[in-house]
């Protein structure tokens, strides 16, 4: 059997699958006990999510044809689960990959709770671009369910965008495993009576006929979307002034973040898509988290490398370094109040406690220090607040200029 | 009968040899390195070679830089395995040309040379993958206890001391080197551990490491150590260098590193130093024979990037 494919749709199968990687290496870092403890990491989500990939997708995939948004053969989906996550070959990952992971998914959990902290956990929203896998939403909830004394939260409200196929899957999972589903739809930590369409039987799914890929509540939409489309987008903010149930407030303080998914637009596209969110939303924060080569020779490998496996990165090159990322904001998105930049092994270095280095270090040894100061210095991020100034919450950026940053602006 | 030369024609070309041979040749050699002391005295002159670390179509141009083995004499500081694609071929290259040339060429250990850092980073997984078993990683490690932890080149006075990483506080002659204890796996601490894993750095004396083994030492400290043994360089590996080499605290010690596009990613150029026989210094600078990772045949998928 051979499918033909063109160009673009390789292009965006390869983007696609990249979320498969994130989750491969997110689990290494599980298996090797980086993430114990954290409340913003919970292993029991991730390992339950992990398990339902594994059990359901390939099913799921053959009976949708959704193997054709992901690979070329009907196999596609069981050779990217079993590259990326048989237990047997993920367990050698290096110690640098696994840090580095790490810190990624420290640096944004660190900026999201700030956003939190600040706005006193209410009448904020958070919008994830290209969320893939990512199930910060779930840790969130659990977090607040768990906590004591027990606190409603008031107007909290988590958006995550991603292509159809990305939140079909991730819809099966959530809607077919009684504990994503009890903490998404169940949770008394929200102030008003909760609703969600009744057209899903979420009693009964059933993996032949399963034809989901949103899903909405008082607190959470996860909704299909090409970023790149400006059309979609058009929709998508239609769809939220139309909702009666998740009731988004424009003017509310916005946190909008990527986490290494924007960069696998073009940078044209993810500009103006940043421009569409800051006039949709107009006291805002936006995040990008992202790859830059520094003009260097490890960049420039970096670039090749990634080429062989058909990723091509547009803002590696594009803005290359963080005052160009900087650049960026100011010049292609438009007013900033503050514009806050790091590169990931500053961050390292100036965001985690010496106790919690520390534990890394004792995790595994990382004797690959030399790599890990170029490939850490290889990552950036940068987050950008602005609105009103009486709207957008000051008390957010006095809360994260208190970490330290490499560029304030 | 083990044919050395035939074994060496196999290595070149990335073939595997038969594990009795592996056995052979690791056998052989280990009985060389075990008359060596912690500290080999190399005459003049000499190429001095930092870390390889499993490149070997890049260990091969590394010949072709410094001239073929035997016309050349050469000394390796360590760090012959992990990382790359071929440190089985490239190990066992470098122990034929020992046993069959054993005063042309001299081998030092490097960190990675030890059971604990090659089962993280590669080697071990690599024997297992070609040979169905650990055999040939157990046969290599008995080498590795026995390589020598240092050389002295040049026996007239302003010689070059050289080693894998650096100095250790415990040590402040090369004399007390040569009491250590070496043929063991490397020790967490102690003088022996600092020796392959100690670097260099702007700081007053003795610091912590970042790598959690060894130490930083700064200048005053090289100074004394050179004066103390009347030598004139401490010539060291261990860290990668853009460059290919990097001398520090006005000449009196250099890193040297023989791995280019180090890890098939790096995109840094690498370098060997020849010693000559007034003790001069002259660096010859490589580039990377394989820029390209896929061409590399390999099972492992590497995304050695974070997605
Ligand atoms: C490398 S993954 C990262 C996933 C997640 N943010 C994380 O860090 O774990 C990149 C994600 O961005 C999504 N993505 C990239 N371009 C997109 C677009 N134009 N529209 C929607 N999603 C996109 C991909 O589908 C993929 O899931
Ligand atoms: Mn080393």
């Amino acid at each position: 059997m051979s499918l033909n494919f063109n160009p673009i749709e390789r292009r965006d199968k390869v983007i696609k699958s990249t979320d498969f990687d994130a989750l491969s290496s997110k689990l290494s870092c599980f298996n090797k006990n980086y993430f114990s403890n954290d409340p913003n990491n919970d292993s029991s989500l991730f390992k339950s999510y992990i398990d339902q990939l594994k059990i359901n997708l390939p099913l799921l995939a053959s009976n949708n044809s959704l193997f054709k948004s992901f690979g070329n053969s009907k196999f596609s989906i069981q050779r990217l689960l079993n590259s990326n996550l048989n237990e047997n070959l993920i367990k050698n990952k290096f110690p640098l990959i696994n840090r580095g992971t790490y810190i990624r998914t420290k640096l944004l959990d660190i900026l999201i709770q700030n956003f939190l902290i600040s706005n006193n956990y209410e009448n904020c929203q958070i919008i994830s671009l290209g969320a893939g896998s990512d199930l910060r939403f779930l840790n969130l909830i659990k977090n607040f369910s768990s906590s004591s004394p027990h606190k409603i939260i008031h107007n909290f409200k988590y958006i995550e965008l991603e292509f159809k196929e990305s939140t079909f899957i991730k819809s099966f999972i959530y809607l077919s495993n009684p504990t994503f589903r009890d903490l998404i739809f169940n949770s008394s930590n929200f102030d008003s009576s909760l609703q969600y369409n009744t057209n899903y039987n979420i009693n009964n799914i059933n993996l032949s006929t399963f034809n989901i890929d949103t899903i909405q509540t008082n607190n959470y939409l996860l909704y299909p979307i090409d970023l790149r489309d400006k059309n979609q987008f058009t929709q998508f903010i239609q769809y939220l002034k139309n909702s009666t149930t998740i009731k988004i407030n424009f003017n509310h303080p916005t946190l909008i973040f990527s986490e290494l998914s924007t960069c696998y637009m073009s940078s044209t596209d993810s500009n103006v898509l940043l421009q569409s969110f800051q006039s949709a939303f107009p006291n805002g924060i936006i995040s990008l988290y992202e790859p830059i080569s520094l003009n260097d020779r490890f960049g420039e490998m970096m670039s090749n490398n990634l080429l062989k496996r058909k990723i091509f990165i547009s803002t590696l090159n594009d803005y290359p370094t963080l005052l160009s990322q900087i650049d960026r904001f100011q010049s292609q998105i438009t007013h900033f109040n503050k514009i806050l930049s790091s590169d990931m092994l500053f961050i390292y270095n100036n965001w985690l406690t010496s106790n919690e280095k520390l534990r890394l270090s004792r995790l595994e040894f990382l004797d690959e220090l030399e790599e890990w100061n170029l490939l850490a210095s290889h990552y950036c991020l940068i987050v950008g607040t602005y609105g009103h100034s009486s709207l957008i919450n000051t008390d957010f950026i006095n809360q994260i200029q208190s970490l330290k940053w490499q560029i304030i602006h | 009968m083990l044919d050395l030369d035939i074994c060496i024609e196999l290595l070149k070309e990335c073939k595997c040899i038969p594990e009795a041979d592996v056995q052979e040749i690791c056998f052989k050699a280990q009985e060389l390195l075990m008359e060596e002391g912690n500290v080999q005295l190399v005459d003049t002159p000499v190429v001095i070679c930092g870390d390889i670390h499993g490149q070997l179509h890049d260990l091969l141009t590394l010949f072709r830089a410094g001239g073929d083995c035997p016309d050349s004499k050469y000394l390796f500081l360590g760090d012959f395995v992990d990382r790359g694609f071929y440190s089985l071929e490239s190990f066992l290259l470098l122990l034929c040309y020992k046993v069959r040339y054993p005063d042309r060429i001299a081998l030092v250990r490097g960190n990675h040379e030890s059971r604990q850092i090659t089962q993280v980073y590669g080697f071990y997984d690599e024997c297992l993958r070609k040979y169905g078993s650990a055999n040939v990683w157990r046969y290599c490690c008995e080498v590795f206890d026995y390589l020598s932890l240092g050389a002295l080149v040049g026996n007239s006075s302003g010689g070059v001391f050289c080693v894998h990483g650096g100095l250790s506080p415990d040590i402040e002659s090369i004399k007390q080197i040569k009491l250590i204890d070496r043929k063991k796996e490397v020790p967490h601490e102690g003088a022996m551990c600092d020796l392959l894993w100690s670097d260099p750095d702007d700081v007053p004396g003795w610091a912590i490491s970042p790598r959690g083994a060894g130490f930083l030492f700064g200048k005053m400290e090289v100074d004394k150590f050179l004066h103390e043994n009347n030598i004139s360089l401490i010539a060291r590996a261990h860290q990668l260098v853009m460059e290919g080499y990097k001398e520090w605290f006005d000449g009196g010690l250099v890193t040297v590193w023989s791995a280019p596009n180090y890890c098939y990613r790096c995109g840094n150029v690498a370098a060997v130093l020849k010693i000559d026989d007034n003790l001069n210094r002259e660096y010859k600078i490589f580039e990377a024979t394989i820029q390209d990772a896929n061409a590399i045949p390999s099972k492992k998928p590497v995304t050695d990037y974070f997605l």
